[in-house]
């Protein structure tokens, strides 16, 4: 019932401004020197993911040994968030940091995770997820993308979409069938580590209607994976899936991606002091940190090992309706025609994005059916 | 500290269970002061505590006091425990005694603060002082001539003027006092940490954490109604137009409690004021969507007076209006926002509750 929705209080170790600072002195030393221009999170770049890695700010709560740095989910979300707010361009190693490399982590062969894990924290090997497919959007049990048992591992056929930037990664995260769905619709699902330099993988971009080239289709075809790239046993895949979504869901990225127009909002309504423009700013604001302390409070519950899918669920639900409004209150708040070019930009780029946040990472639908769920509907 | 707020949390919780239920809303809705309950909660102590422990109460810390206030609305308390609590509170940092423990807190607005003259008497207008007229004792916002802010406590049944009684919306009494010259029982300036913007947001967060206690009930009714009540050969619960509903306001409630929590774990900080607005204003925006849940998701019956729910949705509808409007905190915060520049947001925001 109710009860389930606990989020509990924030603890922010006093390690986490140590980091903070870190962060921005690296982030500042980048904008200074023109290593980026402020942007969406989500745009690639290579070489910023490797200085951000060499900088020792990927992976920082895996163990030391495959890279990591044993350090808290608190300090490893102010790394995140301070990301965002400088617009820097931590696409390249996204996934990788968020779920893949946790997952390999906690899945993978150990020889995998030797040979992979540090590669991901130093900032040099990319990931990309490969669930949805063509006929396999919310009902992902129904994939039917196919991996066959071989010599020495599996040979997989099929097609995934909306794989975000799998034409720049090294690798995919596939989840393919391997047996029967059973009863329950989700047995017979496993989860490989797909090398996309394989023969047999043949990887399109797609264009969205913002212009941009970021999701792919991955066609895969008698594309071999050995058995030290499966994670977990073969018909772990359900579960497997379904243990990232607590770390996928909750995360500053679904609260703060229209942050850069936030800040130039800001800009503009500094010289319109009028009482509707306070308020409206201090909604944004009211809105913006609330949604960050439930943000953190499941970080806090990452921490503690638990599993807080319907924490999740909701601040992905509420920080994507908050996102999407961030547009729209702005664009009657402000005259375009007279605004600078940052807020223009910003605005431009926030409306056309905005549609796909309710959709990637877990549908509004889907997200409100786990939480009514989590609250006791039957 | 921590198993002292246990016991004292668990045995309010059981106290407001046991005679906050039908009956005792329904009386104070037919305008009875429960004088019962109020003699169990002020036996308990509950009345007293924030008060320091040497006066005689349990010093609980500002945090734990907001968790019991949010009991209070929880179970909809037909008594202002809530605005005891921190007048108690407030006399004891006064350094006076509570005259009894039948008390409430008038926080008006910077622009109709009565003033203290230099004759010791109060001259000015009181609105919508929560248990007005029910209460021995009100401590109010005052300044001196000299522009002073102060603390006073005066006793409704010592003044010259006659109250004009009304109610809210839940039938919740309000008092509009008139000061007339009237001599308080004390009057200081200030302490140095609580100014009388403070003490505003503390106001303001009394209310928004009565509201999230209100919010949880209301939307704990409902999760039992869609379960039990069957249309169409199933429990309403089950069709997703109800679900999606609720999860909604599901949300709303958790941004709501969580703010309203962190907000009172910043008290005795910089960062005070900003948070409680924060927290009425989300807590005030959050009551239209939940509301408008709650009472979809029961039909016909949860607009009947019989039924339980509307005690906690007229609560909802009164509370958002008082102690500041969410508009008013809304810009309150913008302000503070834009004085800080666009540059500035990241800063403010990542620091907000850093020790």
């Amino acid at each position: 019932m109710i009860e389930n929705l606990a989020f509990g209080a924030v603890d922010m170790p006093p390690e986490c401004e140590e980091m903070r600072k870190r962060v921005r002195t690296f982030l500042r030393a980048e904008l200074d020197q023109g290593k980026y221009v402020p942007s969406s999170w989500v745009t690639f770049d290579a070489e910023f993911t490797k200085r951000f890695g060499e900088a020792g700010f990927i992976g920082v709560t895996w163990p030391k040994k495959y890279g990591g740095q044993e350090k808290s989910f608190m300090e490893r979300y102010v790394i995140l968030e301070e990301l965002l707010a400088h617009g820097a361009p931590a696409g390249a190693q996204w996934m990788g940091e968020r779920q893949s490399g946790l997952q390999i982590l906690r899945y993978a062969p150990e020889e995998t995770k030797v040979r992979l894990l540090p590669k991901i924290a130093g900032g040099e090997c990319f990931f990309g997820i490969g669930m949805s497919e063509p006929n396999s959007g919310s009902d992902l049990s129904s994939v039917r993308t196919r991996a066959t048992r071989a010599d020495g591992g599996w040979v997989i056929n099929g097609a995934k979409v909306w794989s975000t930037n799998a034409h720049r990664v090294d690798n995919l995260l596939v989840l393919a069938r391997t047996g029967d769905a059973g009863k329950s619709r989700h047995e017979g699902l496993t989860q490989f580590i797909v090398t996309l330099s394989t023969p047999g993988v043949t990887v399109s971009p797609i264009r969205d209607l913002s212009g941009g080239r970021e999701f792919c289709e991955v066609v895969f075809e008698d594309c071999f994976v050995p058995d030290a790239m499966v994670l977990g046993k073969e018909g772990d895949g359900w579960g497997i899936v379904m243990s990232e979504l607590a770390f996928e869901r909750s995360g500053p990225d679904r609260i703060l991606s229209p942050y850069r127009l936030l800040v130039e909002l800001l800009r503009e309504l500094e010289s319109d002091r009028s009482a509707e423009n306070e308020c409206l700013v201090g909604r944004l604001v009211t809105h913006m940190t609330s949604l960050r302390q439930m943000s953190l409070s499941v970080a806090g519950k990452l921490q503690a090992k638990e599993n807080p899918i319907l924490q999740a669920s909701l601040v992905k639900d509420l920080g994507n309706a908050f996102e999407q409004s961030v547009s729209e209150v702005s664009r009657l708040a402000v005259d375009s025609s007279t605004a600078g070019t940052a807020y223009n930009k910003a605005l431009r780029e926030t409306v056309l994005q905005a549609p796909c946040w309710t959709i990637r990472g877990g549908t509004r639908e889907i997200l409100r059916g786990i939480i009514a769920k989590g609250l006791g509907l039957r | 500290m921590n198993e002292m707020r246990e016991i004292i949390l668990d045995m309010t919780n059981r106290l407001l269970s046991d005679h906050c239920n039908q009956e005792a809303w329904e009386q104070l809705d037919e305008g009875s002061w429960p004088e019962s309950i109020w003699g169990l909660l002020a036996e308990q102590g509950l009345t007293t505590v924030g008060v320091s422990e040497e006066n005689g109460g349990v010093g609980l810390g500002f945090d734990d006091m907001m968790s019991i206030i949010r009991l209070t609305g929880y179970h909809a308390c037909p008594a202002p425990l809530a605005e005891a609590i921190v007048a108690n509170w407030l006399i004891d940092i006064a350094g006076n005694v509570p005259c009894s423990d039948k008390s409430t807190v008038a926080l008006p607005p910077a622009d109709a603060m009565p003033t203290y003259g230099a004759n010791g008497t109060l001259c000015g207008h009181l609105k919508g002082v929560a248990w007005g007229s029910q209460v021995d004792t009100i401590v109010t916002l005052c300044v001196s001539e000299t522009g002073e802010e102060m603390l006073a406590a005066f006793l409704p049944s010592k003044i010259a003027s006659s109250p004009v009684d009304a109610a809210n919306l839940a039938n919740e009494p309000r008092s509009d006092i008139s000061l007339e010259g009237d001599a308080p029982e004390w009057a200081c300036p200030l302490p140095k940490s609580l100014t009388a913007h403070r003490l505003r947001a503390v106001g303001a967060l009394l209310r928004a954490s009565q509201m999230a206690g209100a919010m949880e009930r209301a939307i704990s009714f409902s999760l039992e109604y869609v379960n039990d009540r069957k249309q169409f050969g199933r429990p309403i619960g089950k069709f997703q137009a109800v679900q999606h509903m609720l999860a909604i306001a599901a949300e709303h409630y958790s941004a709501s409690s969580v703010i309203a929590n962190a907000a009172s774990l910043t008290f005795g900080g910089e960062d005070f004021d900003f948070m409680a607005a924060i927290a009425k204003a989300r807590a005030g925006e959050a009551v239209q969507v939940i509301s408008d849940s709650v009472h979809q998701s029961h039909g016909a019956i949860g607009f009947t007076h019989e039924y339980s729910l509307q005690f906690f949705t007229r609560r909802l509808w009164s509370w958002r209006d008082e102690f500041g409007n969410e508009r008013q905190w809304q810009r309150e915060v913008g302000r503070k926002v834009l004085d800080a520049g666009a540059d500035g947001l990241w800063p403010m925001i990542t620091s907000l509750g850093v020790k």
